[in-house]
């Protein structure tokens, strides 16, 4: 490893190396503002110098890309990071939960999901997903006290390994199919050869399919979703809603992006998993009457309409894939933002309940819950509109057409659900209760992503050109 | 020459849309002092009305194909654009919009709840309502389509009547579901004509030379419809209308007759008729038979009712079954007469549902049974309601006649029997009319009420209505003027 | 003479019983000792194929899989411990308070 390597490396190295000299001051000093102060100008580092540092070189030691498809997702994570600490910072000030660990862990999530959106080898790959997920199975269950945090920890963590153990077996049949465990290289060798080691090639991609659906839980496996997403704080949802599947779906892009078809004998598979997701999603959703549970399962929805994108194999589809990355990730975060930022002694509000007439007591919050889960729905104007267009029309361009009309269908029912959340903040209740006013970097992370929300609505051909460059 | 031709044309069209975004943007800032947001929202109005009128005035008797003409580069990765464009009909809606607009505002003076809120949201639907009538990109008008819904879906699930919540869903659903079926055609042409031409664009005027088949032709119609016939209504999909309009507060129910009524019929004249002609020719047939249908079974039902504002929505029903029957006919008279009698059905009914939200505010009730004898005890706002009683019967003389014996006319030439039933049906519209006329302002009083009379606020509104109402019944030539031209080519355009 | 193939089998048996034993036990300790023991046979496979195909790229890969079980164990187990302190017991039928 020289130093041009290190070099290129350098926003993970920041993340990294932040995070563990934060890890340690932790040890000593208690105080939290500092280490979060300390957590948010890392992360911030690090997304600059991803942005301004040009690499030296293309690839970092044959297992992760310097490009700038590599660098767009190392500076989105990092500011995710950012705005993750910055929605924690009342929560871990309240439950007396250790800063330095909490501020590290984020840190090492981002680093970890940087990683991934990059990874070029397979051992990239495994490593960099295994970093995010050891984070998150801590960050879940990091408020001790908490019984419904720590179940979630716990069922998130056997869930999780039970797909780590799925993806390395999945690896090793790729391994034996085509002796190599770079990207590229591994998938040439793999549509080469014919015969038996075709066949096992295939079963490690399918296995590799399975350990994907559980980490952005794609149904039939996604029935832990609702339940971590209840039982973990708000703040660690919103990173674990938005960063670790976007990262993932950015990995599964930056792959096939890179080494053509892959799925070409997966695609009845995945197409299957897409429609199944899709309505999963939606109709678990209708039954809910809890928001996290039913962002949850908003979020499985969106995970199926991503997995369109990925499916359709063209630069349109990549395209419109990584679009819909971007502005699921602001507006997922902004609506559990929301969340947290009302969250006081009682815990959070959840159950709807809790919510109803919540819009007279905290317009300007609830107006922005609003205008994110109209995001979410996809009206035009939001930025979710021009998501859901693109990835559309890639999927006709490809010929997709059922998979568009269920897409239709699931956009349907899934207004329904949005729209009951929305009746049900401004519905008239004297009984509401008022939450707490949030603080001043809870807001900013709000009126951050709500303005992230209507610019990428209103002039979406920004991001469109950027990404057009980058993609590989 | 004029000296200003080279200078680059004041986006007008932009203004009229941007007026009431700022307008509603600053009540919404100012939700707490609600005065200002009165105020405000009064301003707002007039101001748009004024460009509206100038626009009228000064621009609506050209004889180009666009009386104006818009277009920015908006998204260049999907080749979509940001264009306006105005003929004759357009700027008649416009104007029908920002005259409507006032009297909405002045009627939601009375709003207690929310008030910066619920001029928001009014304002919101002008500007929305404005982006229907004047895009000409496929996605930005989709975008001001459903801009129009979301306030609309607000102000009846917030301030709506006993029934909000139900009927806010019932009529968002509806439409949502027609305007994803449009979307999905949308998506389908874009992608069709951009395999066609290699350059992909939503503009209407170049997607019209996209050579289909005959099958896309029809699923592709078949999608632009869905999100029309709903919004119309046609006869089968008209259910959350009446729903809607009793149960909206009455600013909402003024709009929603007035002009939300209005934009999927434009929509069929805009956009789905001329994109798609040889649909077009094998729909119209059951287009007339439906409207027919509608036409009838609106006041059938309207004969009925008992609650006022639930036999005016039917009466809408009724009025706009007439309007398509003049589309189905596919002829310049009867063209002419169903876009004038969109505008005219606007003020009557609209200035209707106002005088409705004013006995219900006098005397607590839209029955029927407990209403009656109003003449003695209100004798102006007696006299205002025979009037757009009249009106809307088509008395010869007032605003909708000049429509209505258009639209006969013209169909008589094309279909004369199809003539023939709809003049039945007008006289249909008598009978219902009168027996409101007769349950509300003449027979006993049902109860011992001492009602105030029209209130200067109230006569602002309703005068500047009743004027016009007389103007287009004695001279509606100013009004038909701009509509010649932009018709015309339309027609000619159209069926092959 | 024991084959690639042997080896391999061998793994895939391993596998394939440890994810029964994931999906039919009841107490969360075992059903972690299955998961390592998927990890295992993943390394007995990652090993046995980079002797066969001479390629050190499958030892360097069974290092870090030894590592990320390490991880997840101490993770694991820490989880097992607070969830235990809360609930008195690591059986899975327990974890009942969020719909499964």
């Amino acid at each position: 490893m020289s130093l041009s390597d290190l070099l290129a490396m350098l926003p993970i190295l920041i993340l990294a190396f932040g995070a563990t000299a934060i890890l340690m001051a932790g040890a000593w000093y208690r105080e939290p503002l500092p280490l979060l102060a300390g957590g948010i100008v890392t992360a911030l580092l690090g997304a600059l110098s991803a942005g301004l540092v040009t690499p030296p070189v293309p690839e970092i030691a044959g297992l992760f890309s310097a490009g700038g498809y590599a660098r767009f997702y190392t500076i989105l994570w990092s500011l995710l990071a950012a705005a993750g600490l910055m929605t924690g910072s009342r929560y871990i000030i309240e439950k007396r939960i250790g800063a330095g660990e909490y501020v590290s862990l984020v840190l090492y999530a981002a680093a970890g999901m940087a990683l991934l959106s990059s990874a070029t080898h397979l051992v990239g790959l495994f490593i960099a997903l295994e970093t995010f997920t050891l984070a998150f199975y801590i960050l879940i269950a990091s408020n001790r006290n908490c019984a419904l945090a720590a179940e979630a920890g716990l069922k998130y963590l056997l869930l999780g390994a039970v797909a780590t153990g799925f993806m390395a077996f999945g690896i090793a049949l790729i391994y034996a199919a085509s002796g190599s465990l770079v990207l590229p290289d591994a998938v040439m060798r793999l549509k080469a050869e014919t015969g038996e080691l075709q066949a096992w090639g295939l079963l490690g991609w399918g296995m590799i399919l399975i350990a994907v659906g559980f980490k952005i839980s794609l149904a039939p496996f996604h029935l832990w979703t609702p339940d971590v997403y209840q039982g973990a704080p708000a703040p660690v949802t919103g990173l674990l809603a938005t960063g670790s599947k976007g990262a993932v779906v950015a990995a599964l892009v930056g792959l096939l992006a890179m080494s053509g078809p892959v799925w070409n004998d997966l695609t009845d598979l995945v197409w299957l998993l897409a429609a199944l997701t899709m309505l999963a999603g939606a109709f678990g959703a209708l039954g809910q009457s809890n928001l996290k549970r039913l962002l949850a399962y908003s979020s499985v929805t969106h995970m199926g309409t991503l997995l369109v994108g990925v499916l359709c194999q063209t630069s349109e589809g990549f395209a419109a894939t990584t679009f819909y990355v971007v502005v699921y990730v602001v507006t997922s975060l902004g609506a559990f933002a929301v969340i947290a930022s009302l969250a006081d002694g009682r815990g959070e509000p959840m159950t709807f309940d809790q919510w109803r007439g919540l819009g007279y007591r905290h317009p300007v919050r609830c107006g922005v819950l609003v205008l994110l889960l109209l995001s979410l729905a996809g009206l035009p104007a939001t930025a979710g509109f021009m998501a859901k267009f693109a990835v559309f029309h890639a999927a006709l361009q490809s010929g997709y057409i059922g998979l568009l009309m269920i897409g239709i269908l699931a956009s349907v029912i899934s207004f329904a659900f949005y729209l009951r959340v929305t009746m049900l903040l401004f519905q008239p209740d004297e009984k509401a209760s008022s939450w707490h006013q949030g603080s001043v970097f809870e807001h900013t992370v709000l009126a951050v992503c709500s303005s992230a929300v209507l610019v990428l609505g209103l002039f979406p051909g920004l991001l469109f050109g950027l990404i057009r460059q980058i993609l590989p | 020459m004029n000296a200003f031709a080279n200078l680059p044309q004041f986006p007008w069209m932009s203004l009229l849309i941007m007026i009431p975004l700022c307008g509603a943007l600053l009540c919404l800032l100012h939700g707490k002092r609600t005065n200002d947001c009165r105020g405000l929202a009064l301003a707002t109005a007039l101001a748009t009305f004024g460009v509206a009128l100038y626009l009228f005035v000064c621009h609506g008797q050209g004889s180009e194909r666009w009386l104006l003409y818009e277009d920015v580069n908006w998204i260049p990765a999907y080749g979509i654009r940001y264009v306006l464009a105005m003929d004759g009909i357009a700027l008649l809606m416009v104007l029908l919009t920002a005259f409507m607009q006032i009297s909405a505002v002045l009627l939601a003076w009375r709003v207690e709840r929310h008030v910066g809120s619920f001029f928001a949201l009014l304002l919101l639907l002008e500007s929305g309502l404005m982006g229907i009538f004047l895009a000409y990109d496929l996605v930005l008008f989709y975008l001001f389509w459903e801009v129009a819904l979301i306030p609309m879906f607000f102000l009846i699930s917030v301030w709506g009547g006993e029934q909000r919540r139900r009927t806010a869903l019932k009529f968002f659903l509806y439409t949502l579901i027609g305007s994803l079926c449009m979307l999905v055609a949308i998506i389908a042409l874009y992608q069709i004509n951009g395999a066609q031409t290699g350059a992909y664009t939503l503009v209407i005027g170049d997607l019209l030379k996209t050579q289909l088949t005959a099958a896309q032709e029809g699923w592709l119609f078949a999608g632009f419809l869905a999100a029309f016939v709903v919004k119309s209504p046609l006869v089968p999909f008209h259910t959350w209308l009446t729903d809607a309009l009793t149960e909206a507060p009455a600013a909402g129910s003024l709009d929603l007759t007035g002009l939300l009524l209005k934009t999927g019929i434009y929509g069929l004249i805009r956009v789905a008729f001329p994109l798609f002609p040889n649909a077009t020719a094998d729909f119209l047939p059951i287009l007339g038979i439906l409207a027919l249908v509608g036409l009838f079974h609106a006041a059938w039902s309207a004969y009925h009712q008992d609650d006022i504002k639930r036999l005016l929505a039917y009466s809408s029903i009724s009025h706009l079954g007439l309007v398509l029957l003049g589309l189905a006919a596919w002829q310049l008279t009867a063209w002419e007469g169903s876009i004038l009698l969109m505008v005219t059905h606007g003020i009557t009914t609209g200035a209707l549902f106002v005088l409705v939200a004013l006995i219900r505010e006098r005397t607590g009730t839209r029955s029927m049974q407990e209403l009656g004898g109003l003449w003695g005890q209100a004798p102006c706002l007696s006299a205002l309601f025979l009037l757009f009683s009249l009106a809307s019967l088509g008395l010869p003389g007032l605003a909708n006649f000049a429509g209505e014996i258009l639209v006969l006319l013209g169909t008589f030439q094309e279909h004369p029997v199809w003539a023939v039933v709809a003049l039945l049906g007008v006289v249909f519209a008598a009978a219902y009319m009168l027996r409101l006329v007769q349950g509300v302002i003449w027979g006993p009083a049902k109860a011992e009420r001492t009602l105030p009379d029209l209130t200067m606020r109230e006569w602002l509104m309703l005068l500047p209505m009743a004027i016009l109402v007389v103007w287009l019944g004695l001279y509606p030539a100013p009004f038909l003027a701009p509509l010649h031209g932009a018709v015309a080519t339309l027609l000619a355009g159209g069926l092959p | 003479m024991i084959s690639v193939y042997h080896y391999m089998s061998v793994a895939a048996i391993l596998f394939a019983m440890s994810t029964y034993g994931v999906l039919t036990r009841r107490n969360a300790i075992v059903i972690f000792m299955c998961i390592e023991l998927m990890l295992n046979s993943v390394n007995l496979t990652f090993i046995s194929l980079s002797s066969h195909l001479q390629n050190i790229d499958g030892q360097i890969f069974v290092f870090f899989v030894m590592a990320v079980a390490a991880a997840e164990a101490a993770v694991g187990l820490a989880l097992m411990i607070a969830f235990y302190r809360n609930r008195e017991s690591i059986d899975v039928d327990n974890i009942n308070m969020l719909k499964w």
